[in-house]
């Protein structure tokens, strides 16, 4: 199977099953729980199930296109269904068979690992999945999104595609895996892996992505400020500029920027604009049930 | 043998933490066990098993239903509840509503407040079942996991979601619900292997029924097989097993039918130090190493499966990928380490803050590099060693900048050591940042040399004091900077290399006299605990009414070597004795405080008296002789040979206290020379130890056991 058929595959398995099929989500995020669509949509009791594949950035994973494995943006496939059904582990497992995996010809393990997001006031538990030794998927219950505590609980499953497809095409370099049947993994996004990382660990303008970080945290707080003079708070824009910290905040990072306490300061930051988010995305919630809205398709 | 059937209860659940398995199983056979006791339902032993997706108790003989007893019901006052006619008043009527009889059904009760109405009825005992029923669910959602959660509509919290329960008396099905679920004869086998439910007719079938469902249920089975498993398969690979019993333990609860798969990996890799080779290989593989003869690594591993087959060999590419690609990494993260010296990147450890309060690990090497050095010292090191700690502890803690540590924060200590061996620099101190962190628990080797060893304690002192003083005093189970373990460590290495050192140097060398003391003494008197003192030696040796946390002043091998002293004597029997002669001077001595007040004046009188009992003779001569010599032998701190000649005061005390009236108000001037002679007899016996308190220290052993 080569990378789309695997991504189409698991699409084709998740839209079946009743998820809404979602796109990735349009700016520099380093994970699927950071689309809107898992972040507030995890919050409250309307139940949600969704599926999407998002590209996801990580600056400090970056490595010139070098190591076999680790890259500065892999496709994570991410699953959320609300409430976690009672047989997720079954129909997670299914969706391996959907890959043609067999499970009884392979060693698949749920070995505890305990999911946190501190900039996102997330936190779970679960396991990660680990099939002939390696770590295939995370599997999560969330506990906690934005400082809240969820109930009805969420399930979170989340595939990293590059490696699923690696092992089932028994390919050891990512670069080398068929992007479809004519073009490599490695021709579709070397160069990307090559100047990223260059960016991110040796030419990023540490001063202008302090100020784009200063900036894009007040704007967010601006944004979240605006219903104490009497209008809405603009929850969405305001968490887009806390996406932006975010990844700002790992570019930074990537470039050696921080001593330790001015990193926990900043994810301290970034925490407080995203439990900001959350409170008043469920504050919305609240007042839009009272008078009878509909919030949930 | 009793006929009465086995218990079975089965929780099957999500995979739970393998770290919380033995736990867990441990804490639902209590669970079950004080139900039983609880409701008096007579049993035999109970067990338990734990594994991934189940915990299992077994209980033997357990009685089917509580017996059907008689109960008295008392009312109100016989007074109240009959009138003069002896009929039931309303308050009687009330009553006997309340309790579904008919008030003619009220006698009167005697008892030990007077005449009450009242009545007896039968009540019926309750079912095994009846009785799980009622107390198990609640039992269970209240056990406690290091880390919980909670699922489906947010309201069950457990350590994962439980899918079934097996609840068996013998064949009979024992009713219950437990988070929404409600029990059956069904367990699950294999979550791949199994084809289908099993079920199980009765509880000496579940072992060979999960067996059928490819799972192996005992726990000790378990290890036992995959010790078997790696043993051979290490054979196969040419070498013998790296022995990881901690990590055995491990992987036999992540599995439930176990399997062990062979890989290598590419021999360039031999290349890394050992201890990062093994340690990639378990910490992010959970994998086993293996060496030959000569104890050399080879280029291959064992890693512990799920299954015991692999029909397409999926399980051992994937491994060896997978342990290849961990190898790459470690292999990544050491050479770029070593691209700058060591030393170099002390600067470095300027933005690692080590407390807010105490600043960076820059700043705790400084300490450290001072406190080594002073330590060493003091304990008479010649200079050229001095030199030695003062530079292993300045560059001890510079690994933790490198990625190599980042990556595997065990090696901590390990990394630079190795790094400074890599580079050539000075064994002694490349071997002295290699295990500072040593000894890491009560089983942990001590570092092996003398630099070593005053590194480490450098670096735990420097963490006790200094946390100490910023207010980070341990309280119940909350020590996060480990400095409980870290004091325990210190005095590891004090005693066990026998620095001639007291607390008060400890804490003189570490500037932090004021506020350590409590702390220090409190776990002193711990550590000998631990290791096998018994609290009442402990207070003979440390005397604290003689004393009074004078023994910070004392040299630890001293307190050390007292302790084995006295340690010697719970083996004689004539020694419990002497401790209650002791006790009995020292009654004496106070209840003849006022007599012996009184027989005082008549000095002349006092000067021209003999002592004429030969039992008083004796024992004055044998003080007097053995006075000087327990001095002596205390200077040579043979306080076996003290113990001894403490020994030989049992008889003529005895026979002192037999022969001889000490206070004989009649005659105030032989009291007052032999409660002389006494307080003389209880300085002696109480010079090196306070003895008095090992009396009764049999009862004392037995309660505290």
């Amino acid at each position: 199977m080569n990378f789309q058929e695997v991504l189409l595959g698991i699409q084709q398995f998740w839209a079946g099953r009743g998820c809404v099929l979602q796109q990735p989500y349009d700016l520099e995020i380093g994970a699927g729980t950071m689309h809107p669509d898992t972040f507030f949509r995890v919050l409250g009791p309307e139940p949600w199930n969704v599926a999407y594949c998002q590209p996801s950035r990580r600056p400090v994973d970056g490595r010139y296109a070098e190591n076999p494995m680790r890259v500065y943006k892999h496709y994570q496939f991410q699953v959320i269904l609300k409430p976690a059904p009672l047989d997720v582990q079954q129909r997670y497992l299914d969706s391996l068979r959907a890959f043609g995996v067999d499970p009884r010809e392979h060693d698949i393990r749920f070995e505890e690992d305990n999911w946190e997001a501190p900039t996102l006031g997330a936190a779970g538990v679960g396991w990660q999945v680990v099939m002939d030794g390696m770590e295939i998927s995370q599997f999560t219950y969330f506990q906690q999104v934005g400082g809240l505590e969820l109930s009805p609980v969420s399930v979170e499953l989340t595939y990293g595609i590059e490696r699923i497809c690696m092992f089932l095409s028994d390919i050891r370099n990512i670069f080398d895996l068929p992007w479809n049947d004519e073009v490599t993994y490695g021709q579709v996004r070397r160069a990307e892996e090559v100047e990223h990382s260059a960016y991110s660990f040796e030419k990023a303008d540490v001063g202008f992505h302090r100020e784009l970080f200063e900036r894009w945290a007040v704007e967010a707080g601006r944004l979240l400020d605006a219903g104490g003079a009497g209008a809405p708070p603009l929850i969405l824009p305001a968490y887009e500029a806390t996406l932006k910290c975010s990844h700002v905040f790992n570019v930074l990072d990537a470039r050696g920027a921080f001593s330790v306490t001015e990193r926990a300061a900043h994810i301290q930051r970034i925490r407080r604009l995203a439990c900001r988010c959350a409170e008043a995305y469920l504050e919305r919630r609240r007042d839009a049930a009272r008078s009878g809205e509909e919030t949930t398709p | 043998m009793s006929d009465r059937p086995v218990l079975l209860l089965e929780i099957g659940c999500e995979e739970i933490p393998a770290r919380m398995i033995p736990r867990a199983a441990e804490d639902l056979r209590e669970i079950v066990v004080q139900i039983l006791d609880e409701a008096s339902l007579a049993h035999g032993e109970a067990r338990s098993w734990g594994g991934s997706r189940r915990l299992t108790v077994f209980v033997d003989a357990v009685e089917g239903r509580q017996p059907d007893r008689d109960e008295q019901v008392l009312g109100p006052p016989a007074r109240v509840a009959f009138d003069e006619a002896g009929e039931p008043t309303r308050a009687a009527a009330g009553f006997a509503k309340k309790q579904g009889i008919d008030p003619s059904e009220l006698d009167t009760i005697e008892t030990a407040k007077g005449p009450y109405a009242g009545f007896r009825r039968s009540v019926r005992g309750r079912s095994v079942g009846e009785l799980l029923g009622r107390d198990l669910p609640a039992a269970v959602a209240a056990m406690s996991f290091p880390k919980m959660m909670r699922w489906a509509d947010g309201r069950p919290r457990w350590v994962r979601p439980v899918h079934w329960i097996l609840a068996l008396h013998g064949r009979e099905p024992v009713d219950l619900e437990l988070f929404g679920i409600r029990s059956g004869r069904t367990s699950a086998g294999h979550r791949f292997l199994a084809e289908g439910p099993v079920e199980v007719a009765e509880p000496g079938a579940y072992e060979s029924a999960l067996a059928a469902g490819s799972v192996v249920a005992d726990p000790v089975r378990r290890r036992e097989k995959i010790a078997a498993l790696l043993e051979a398969g290490a054979r196969e690979l040419g070498g013998s097993l790296v022995e990881d019993e901690g990590l055995l333990r491990e992987v036999a609860d992540l599995v439930e039918l176990p399997g062990v798969v062979r890989g290598s990996f590419a021999p360039d890799f031999l290349s890394l130090p050992r201890e990062l080779l093994v340690t990639t290989l378990r910490h992010h593989q959970k994998c086993f190493s293996v060496q030959d003869e000569k104890g050399d690594l080879l280029p291959g591993f064992l890693a512990v499966a799920n299954t015991d087959r692999d029909p397409s060999g999926h399980i051992r590419r994937g491994n060896e990928w997978v342990v290849g690609g961990r190898l790459d990494d470690a292999r990544f993260f050491w050479n770029e380490d070593r691209k700058q010296g060591l030393a170099e990147r002390f600067p470095a450890l300027e933005n690692v803050v080590f407390h807010a309060a105490l600043g960076s690990y820059a700043d705790k090497a400084r300490r450290m590099e001072a406190l080594a050095a002073r330590l060493a010292e003091r304990l008479g090191m010649p200079a050229p060693r001095v030199g030695q700690c003062a530079e292993a502890a300045r560059v001890a803690k510079i690994d933790l900048v490198t990625g190599t540590v980042g990556e595997f924060p065990e090696l901590q200590g390990r990394v630079g050591g190795l790094m400074l061996r890599a580079e050539g620099r000075d064994p002694d101190v490349a071997g002295a940042v290699y295990a500072h962190y040593q000894p890491q628990g009560p089983e942990d080797e001590l570092p092996p040399g003398d630099s070593g060893c005053v590194v480490s304690v450098a670096d735990k002192l420097d963490s006790v004091a200094c946390l100490l003083a910023a207010g980070e005093v341990p309280t119940g189970s909350r020590d996060p900077f480990g400095l409980r373990r870290a004091t325990s460590g210190i005095f590891r290495i004090v005693f066990e290399r026998e620095w001639p050192v007291s607390l008060a140097d400890l804490l003189d060398l570490a500037g932090e006299r004021e506020t350590g003391a409590g702390f220090l003494g409190d776990r002193l008197r711990h550590f000998l605990r631990e290791r096998g003192a018994t609290v009442s030696e402990i207070l003979a040796v440390l005397r604290p009414e003689v004393d009074a946390a004078g023994f910070l002043e004392w040299q630890l091998p001293d307190v050390a070597a007292r302790l084995a002293a006295i340690g010697t004597v719970r083996r004689r029997p004539d020694f419990a004795h002497l401790a209650d002669l002791t006790k009995r001077v020292d009654n004496i001595l106070t209840k003849g405080r006022e007599i012996l007040r009184d027989a005082k004046g008549g000095e002349d009188e006092a000067a021209a008296w003999v002592e004429d009992r030969e039992a008083a003779l004796a024992l004055a001569e044998l003080v007097r002789s053995q006075s000087a010599r327990i001095d002596d032998l205390a200077a040579a701190r043979d306080y076996r040979a003290v113990v001894d000649a403490l020994a030989g005061f049992v008889d003529p005390v005895e026979r002192f206290f037999t022969d001889v009236l000490v206070l004989d108000p009649e005659h105030p001037v032989a009291t007052l020379r032999r409660g002389e002679l006494l307080a003389q007899l209880k300085d002696v016996l109480t010079r090196c130890f306070d003895i008095r308190e090992l009396a009764g220290e049999a009862d004392r052993r037995q309660h505290s056991g």
